[in-house]
């Protein structure tokens, strides 16, 4: 079908969306303190891990052990730090 | 010294080092200034915390480019950035508001529709922080970005992602993919109060064609598509034919399946009288089979392990040696957009759209993509805003 083909098809025009309906619940408000309140936990558990491998660094007595106690402990003070 | 307190001292340092390194790469990522000059036809600009007040001042009150016509017409929103990781989507949004001019109706341009989104990148991808496109005046930067928010402004996921309003599941990590949260709420997460404000301005301002920009990998079958909701059918295969046939390249047209819920396409066009289209270009960068994941592939589209999966058959799109170069994915876009308000410009005179300034396909890939972006350090400083 060539351009001029199609282009006919354009006198019916494009089909309208229907509206939302009235009285939905789709813009119901939900909680929004639950969200805050399960993210500064999160912190606060990422926060007591980083205080455990700081704990079992300073306990241990084996380099790999403690390289590897600090190496894991970078991306929970990244996170706490917010830069990741 | 005693010889434990040296172990440690020195394991803590080797921590801190890496620490401070990763520290600071992620820090200027994050906060990478990206210049936008706004071009002529940018008569005002908004954000999307106008349309949603829980969004004003944070991470996602993303800029709106609103270009208006002297004549009354048709208003068509573009969103770039939904998915930061497919670059195309920015650029072309990039070159609307720096270039554009809008001689009826309007055009709403949203060139990092999730900003938080841009301020991360894929954990385990290796993917470059960033990405530079070269222009008549130097190298323009950008921030290379992942599919999903930053968890910085949105954590910890669920379990399981139950969409609002369906109750469909989805993987938990789509919680903080703007695809997947459409039409979105008020009170819920940052990506769903992102969606919901992207909503409210398609309600509030009349939109009738939305254009969502993507990319997609090559092993994805939706690709090199318009996909559409039902009621831009016509629409969208009347412009795939045509573009087919005039523009240098084919695109097809995939439907939106009611299945899978949270998609602009759909969820769009559900909850408002906007039609609803998404564009895919290819991005070999996002296959699963690349190598190495570089600024280059990005750029070029160019990886010899993607290539080795197509001639196995495992590729919904052709790829070769020489890639799909950015300037070819963005001509995509630019094109597809024109071609798009053009056909329905002359079928809907009263509610058209007539854009001009833009380039077409075969333009962008002989001046290169940043022949049409701006020089921020020669622009007036009241026409420089930062994404």
């Amino acid at each position: 079908m060539g351009i001029a083909g199609a282009k006919t098809r354009l006198a019916e025009g494009f089909p309208r969306a229907r509206k939302a309906e009235a009285g939905s619940n789709l813009w119901r408000p939900q909680i929004g303190g639950t969200t805050m309140i399960v993210t500064i936990l999160y912190y606060g558990m990422a926060a007591f891990i980083a205080v455990l491998l700081i704990w079992n660094f300073m306990k241990s007595r084996k380099l790999q052990d403690e390289i590897l106690y600090v190496i894991v402990l970078v991306p929970f003070v990244l996170r706490l730090l917010r830069l990741k | 010294m005693n010889p434990t307190v040296f172990r440690k001292a020195a394991a803590a340092g080797l921590g801190g080092i890496l620490c401070i390194l990763a520290g600071a790469d992620f820090h200027r990522s994050r906060n990478l200034r990206e210049a936008v000059v706004a071009g002529p036809g940018v008569t005002r600009i908004g954000s999307l915390g106008d349309y949603l007040p829980g969004l004003r001042g944070g991470i996602n009150d993303s800029h709106v480019y609103v270009l208006e016509g002297r004549e009354p017409g048709g208003s068509v929103l573009v969103l770039g950035g939904t998915h930061p990781e497919e670059p195309a989507g920015r650029l072309a949004g990039w070159i609307l508001a720096e270039n554009g001019i809008v001689e009826k109706g309007r055009l709403f341009v949203v060139i990092t529709a999730n900003r938080s989104a841009s301020t991360v990148t894929r954990p385990g991808g290796a993917y470059p922080p960033d990405y530079a496109i070269a222009t008549p005046w130097g190298e323009k930067t950008f921030r290379m970005g992942d599919r999903w928010s930053n968890p910085l402004d949105q954590w910890p996921d669920p379990e399981v992602y139950s969409h609002y309003p369906t109750r469909q599941q989805l993987a938990y990590v789509d919680i903080r993919n703007l695809n997947r949260t459409f039409p979105g709420r008020p009170d819920g997460t940052l990506t769903e109060k992102t969606s919901f404000a992207v909503m409210e301005l398609i309600r509030r301002e009349n939109i009738d064609i939305v254009i969502d920009l993507h990319e997609a990998e090559l092993q994805y079958p939706v690709i090199s598509a318009i996909v559409t909701h039902p009621k831009g059918q016509e629409l969208a295969a009347l412009a795939a034919m045509i573009i087919s046939g005039t523009e240098g390249f084919s695109i097809g047209v995939e439907y939106s399946p009611e299945a899978l819920r949270g998609l602009s396409h759909r969820e769009i066009g559900d909850h408002s009288d906007a039609i609803s289209l998404l564009l895919e270009a290819p991005q070999p960068f996002l296959d699963a089979t690349r190598g190495r994941t570089t600024r280059d592939l990005l750029l070029t589209g160019r990886d010899e392990f993607v290539v080795r999966a197509g001639r196995r058959g495992l590729l919904f799109e052709k790829i070769d040696e020489s890639g799909w170069p950015i300037d070819i994915r963005v001509g995509r876009h630019c094109s597809t957009i024109l071609s798009l308000l053009e056909i329905w410009s002359e079928d809907e005179p009263e509610r058209a759209v007539v854009l001009s300034g833009v380039p077409r396909y075969a333009e962008v890939i002989e001046k290169g993509t940043g022949a049409f972006l701006r020089d921020p350090d020669t622009a007036p400083a009241d026409r420089i805003v930062y994404e």
